[in-house]
């Protein structure tokens, strides 16, 4: 059978965030890559060892929150955005 | 400045639950939201357990338009990889004798969260509670010890002496109140879920009364629920944000991609001309142990917030209502008393922790260990022997039936390291839900357990 292939990035629904909401410290940052594995969306890389989040993040970012939880080096700042903005799951 | 008794953050179940009946008790009661409706940031594909209808007497009038329980679902034991196809299924039904009458019923009410949400919500307003929509919750008001309100990101400020803190998984306010900075990585699963949109009157051709499936095999694992107009395929449980990382590569997103490609789901998105819609990830606490951390002086966390969620399935929705319940009982009470204090509160966990809630835990990882261990070869090989033993000498057509027959109890000898391996599982659960009763059955098994082992050892080979 023909490979029916998921487009995560095309399947979800965003409500562009005015503001940032996730940051990292680069100061704190060990480039460890565990919030490159987690990231469902594939939002994180390693430059220069150090994590960096894709500059447009805020159009695929689900608000799971995973990156920051598996930051061993508390490195990654993360609130939601403000009230009525980001993620819309109309079928959850 | 917004003066309430009790402000409730989050309008999910758990936080409409709480809103409803602190407001049928008379408290003045405010809602934060922060999506634009309710459900709009909460994904599951969702079926709510029949002991919300036994125990919450408004689900009886439940009504949205995606309704529909589940008298019949399917489990599906899959072919290791790379083969997709099935090796057994088998159907399931809710038993017909149980304690009360939904559970012969449904075994699930399955609809969209948006709307199930929303339906909840309505409730609580109904009732006198007020729904702030758009409305993130930000930062904790302290007054001394206490809790004593919360500010939203728009700097209003909400003054209430004791706050409800239903707000999921990743819940800022116990970050703020100073209860828990983050779950650890064995707390907390992130689950992947893709919504299909599909032809409402193919669904109803080719998928009939049967609306759930559950898939089974070696390092294979998932879901599919089925709604009137599309169907929710979800990963396999049974990992979290630590086995990912220990994997090093996120488990949950490659097993929903890898189920689209499992042979009956390939089948069910030609037959019903279907195509993907959404794709989601969401968080889902999944806690070996009772948590005890969920208050301070006045706040109380409920529901995901609190990592309730059931240790075994992570079943939440009913855990999320039951707690955020208590918890409006004890604000209420609070009230009365003018006592909003940590030593107070703590109440709130005392009767959770004994409520039924809270007895789920006792099994702890015994079994949480069974649940991962579904998706072993060892479990695909139990139903692999099961199937020939039961239907090998009834339907074969490659011997006389009579020799098919005398190859049953060969099959039956190759099935016990994979019946010792359920042993290991179910025992020290089942003895911990009836001990008495089979106290005498166990000590006998476990006696000739090691025994069988031995010769296990000695005879072990495939069939
Ligand atoms: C894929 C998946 C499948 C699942 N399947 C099932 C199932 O079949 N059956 C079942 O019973 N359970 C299931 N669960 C678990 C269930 O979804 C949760 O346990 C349940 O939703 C918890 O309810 P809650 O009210 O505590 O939290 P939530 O439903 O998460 O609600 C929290 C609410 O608070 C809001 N919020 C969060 N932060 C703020 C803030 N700072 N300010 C204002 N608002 C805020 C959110 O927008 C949200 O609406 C599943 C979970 C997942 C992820
Ligand atoms: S998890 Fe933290 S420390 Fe590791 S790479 Fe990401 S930001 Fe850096
Ligand atoms: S919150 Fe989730 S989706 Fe967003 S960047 Fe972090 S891991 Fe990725």
């Amino acid at each position: 059978m023909e490979k029916l292939l998921i487009e995560k990035r095309e399947l979800v629904t965003v409500i562009e965030s005015p503001v940032d909401f996730i940051s990292v410290d680069h100061e704190k940052c060990v480039g460890c890559k565990n919030c490159v594995i987690i990231c469902g969306m594939n939002l994180w890389k390693i430059r220069d060892g150090k994590a960096v989040l894709e500059t447009d993040y805020k159009k695929f970012c689900t608000e799971c929150a995973s990156c920051y939880t598996v930051c061993d080096y508390d490195a990654i700042k993360f609130t939601f955005p403000p009230g009525g903005y980001g993620i819309v799951y109309q079928r959850g | 400045m917004n003066n309430y008794d009790l402000i409730v953050v989050g309008g999910g179940p758990g936080g409409s639950a709480a809103a409803k009946e602190a407001a049928d008790a008379g408290l003045k009661v405010v809602i934060l939201e922060r999506g634009r409706f309710c459900g709009e940031k909460n994904s599951s594909g969702f079926g709510l357990a029949p002991k919300a209808a036994r125990d919450f007497d408004y689900i009886k009038d439940l009504d949205v338009p995606s309704l529909w329980s589940t008298k019949f679902g399917v489990m599906h034991i899959v072919e290791p990889m790379p083969s997709n196809s099935e090796r057994m299924t088998w159907g399931l039904t809710p038993p017909k004798r149980n304690s009360y009458p939904q559970a012969s019923e449904y075994l699930v009410q399955m609809m969209y969260r948006p709307e199930f949400d929303q339906w909840m919500a309505d409730l609580a307003t109904k009732a006198g509670a007020e729904l702030k929509l758009a409305t993130l919750a930000t930062d904790v008001i302290w007054e001394g010890k206490n809790v004593a309100g919360v500010v939203d990101g728009k700097g209003n400020t909400y003054r209430a002496p004791v706050v409800i803190a239903a707000d999921g998984a990743h819940s800022l306010m116990a970050n703020k109140a100073g209860i828990r900075k983050r779950w650890d990585k064995d707390q907390i699963a992130v689950l992947a879920t893709v919504d299909f949109e599909a032809d409402p009157e193919r669904i109803a051709e080719y998928c009939g009364d049967t609306n759930v499936h559950i898939f089974m095999g070696p390092d294979r694992g998932g879901y599919c629920t089925i709604c009137r107009d599309g169907f929710h395929i979800g990963s396999r449980p049974a990992k979290t944000l630590q086995s990912e990382i220990d994997a090093g590569r996120n488990l949950s997103t490659r097993s929903v991609i890898d189920n689209v490609q499992l042979d009956f789901i390939q089948r069910l998105i030609k037959a019903t001309r279907a195509r993907p819609r959404e794709f989601q990830l969401h968080f889902l606490p999944w806690l070996k142990t009772f948590n005890e951390r969920i208050f301070t002086g006045g706040l109380m966390l409920t529901g995901d917030a609190a990592g309730v969620p059931e240790p075994f399935m992570a079943e939440g929705v009913w855990q999320a209502m039951y707690s955020s319940r208590l918890a409006a009982q004890v604000a209420v009470r609070a009230h009365g008393d003018k006592d909003f204090s940590k030593a107070y509160l703590k109440k709130y966990m005392e009767e959770l922790k004994v409520s039924p809630v809270g007895v789920d835990f006792t099994s702890g990882t015994v079994l949480r260990d069974f649940f991962a261990a579904w998706t072993s070869q060892t479990f695909y090989d139990l139903f692999d022997n099961l199937a020939d033993a039961m239907f090998y000498s009834m339907l074969t057509f490659a011997e006389p039936h009579a020799h098919g027959m005398l190859r049953v109890p060969a099959i039956m000898v190759d099935m016990i390291p994979q019946l010792l391996f359920m042993s290991r599982y179910y025992f020290p659960i089942a003895e911990e839900a009836s001990r008495d009763k089979i106290k005498g059955f166990l000590a006998g098994t476990k006696m000739v357990a090691p025994m069988l082992q031995n010769m296990m050892k000695a005879t072990a080979g495939g069939k």
